[in-house]
């Protein structure tokens, strides 16, 4: 998003601004919802900016949660994935404990190296949590593998909505191959399961409580 | 009071700023903001609404982000073919990345006056904005952009990012 016209306003405007600080003078739930278009490294780091920010990521509704943030913070993708798991886990411990997840979105690549099995424990744990915290839309989209949700972790009297992008849903005791479908399922009842491949995102509305119905697929991300 | 009507025969509304400047605007793309929405319901609308908290540079940007997207919002004309929603779509996205590209002041300005007037889509598009200032940028160079004045001494601040290890380096 940021072109050099942008740039140039920029750097035109701090002078006239800088007695006056608008940015930290917004009340409360004004910076959490800018804060709420950052990732989630990006709205952690913000605690340096000064005492005002120093809690503020603690209660961000919409948890950004980006594996690119960590792309080549090792030598390789797998090794990458271990700082972003900590970040992950950290961070979902150390948010404020009242704060409600609106939204909480994955994006997570799961290289061939890795352990397969412990990045989907560690998925739906994450997902698991965002949903104890009343999240009403998860959106999960996954490059490199398919990871495997458990579909018991989605009862929640909160959810409106998911999007899943290579995501295969189902129940834990009887997982499917990963067999890639291209076709969107248009029912996705508790017991069956879906899984959408390439960049087209799944989304399904739900009926408090429970996984009835498939909504239409949405093309874009 | 009779309702006025524009020129295509919808009812107009006029919003008048904080500085007495009056704007006149369709029912329709006025209604994009909530508080204006819940005036006309309760019909107490006409003459004009006045708008003490918006100033009228500020209230002629509103009014010209409500129009075009009243104008160009699926099914305003009648026609609904997927073609024709996404040229919509993309005219709309390209007037949105336009119509924010603004000074730090005018964003903020925008911001207030869509929280106050409950306009969603502007709400996040300034957000979006605000987000997007930021991104790219080490704590020095946001603090420059927005004016953020540093209250943490070195130490501290090293402490901080210390504690926080976990979110800063990649370990």
């Amino acid at each position: 998003m940021s072109g050099s016209p942008r740039e140039r306003v920029l750097l035109a405007s701090p002078a006239q601004d800088s007695c006056t600080d608008r940015l930290s003078a917004l009340p409360n739930d004004l910076i959490l919802r800018i804060m709420s278009f950052m990732n989630a490294r990006l709205a952690v780091r913000t605690c340096v900016l000064s005492r005002r920010w120093l809690h503020l990521w603690r209660s961000v509704p919409r948890v950004n949660a980006e594996f690119f943030e960590f792309y080549g913070a090792t030598q390789t993708q797998s090794g990458d994935e271990v700082p972003f798991k900590r970040f992950i886990n950290r961070l979902l411990e150390l948010r404020d404990p009242v704060a409600p997840i609106d939204k909480f979105w994955l994006r997570y690549s799961m290289a061939e190296a890795n352990d397969i099995q412990a990045a989907c424990a560690d998925a739906n744990r994450w997902i698991s949590h965002a949903l104890q915290k009343n999240a009403q839309s998860v959106e999960v989209v996954v490059v490199n593998d398919t990871l495997l949700v458990d579909h018991v972790i989605f009862t929640s009297r909160f959810l409106t909505r998911i999007g899943f992008s290579t995501v295969l849903l189902d129940k834990a005791i009887n997982p499917k191959p990963y067999a890639m479908v291209s076709r969107i399922h248009q029912s996705c009842k508790p017991d069956s399961w879906s899984m959408v491949s390439g960049c087209k995102l799944l989304w399904i509305d739900c009926v408090p409580s429970e996984l009835t119905k498939t909504g239409e697929a949405n093309s874009g991300i | 009071m009779a309702a006025a009507e524009g020129s295509d025969g919808g009812k107009m509304i006029v919003l008048i700023s904080a500085d007495g400047q009056r704007f006149e605007l369709p029912e329709a793309a006025a209604k994009l903001s909530q508080i204006v929405l819940y005036m006309i319901e309760d019909g107490c609308c006409y003459p004009s609404i006045p708008l003490p908290k918006v100033d009228g540079v500020i209230l002629a940007k509103i009014v010209e982000y409500c129009n075009k997207h009243a104008a160009l919002s699926s099914g305003a004309d009648g026609s609904s073919d997927a073609a024709s929603e996404r040229s919509k779509e993309r005219e709309l996205k390209i007037f949105d990345a336009e119509f924010i590209d603004v000074d730090v002041t005018t964003l903020f300005d925008v911001m207030m006056a869509a929280n106050y007037l409950n306009i969603k889509g502007l709400l996040d598009l300034a957000c979006q904005r605000t987000a997007d200032l930021i991104k790219g940028k080490s704590p020095e160079q946001i603090r420059q952009t927005f004016g953020i004045k540093n209250d943490f001494t070195p130490e501290e601040e090293a402490a901080i990012r210390k504690e926080n290890a976990w979110a800063f380096d990649n370990i």
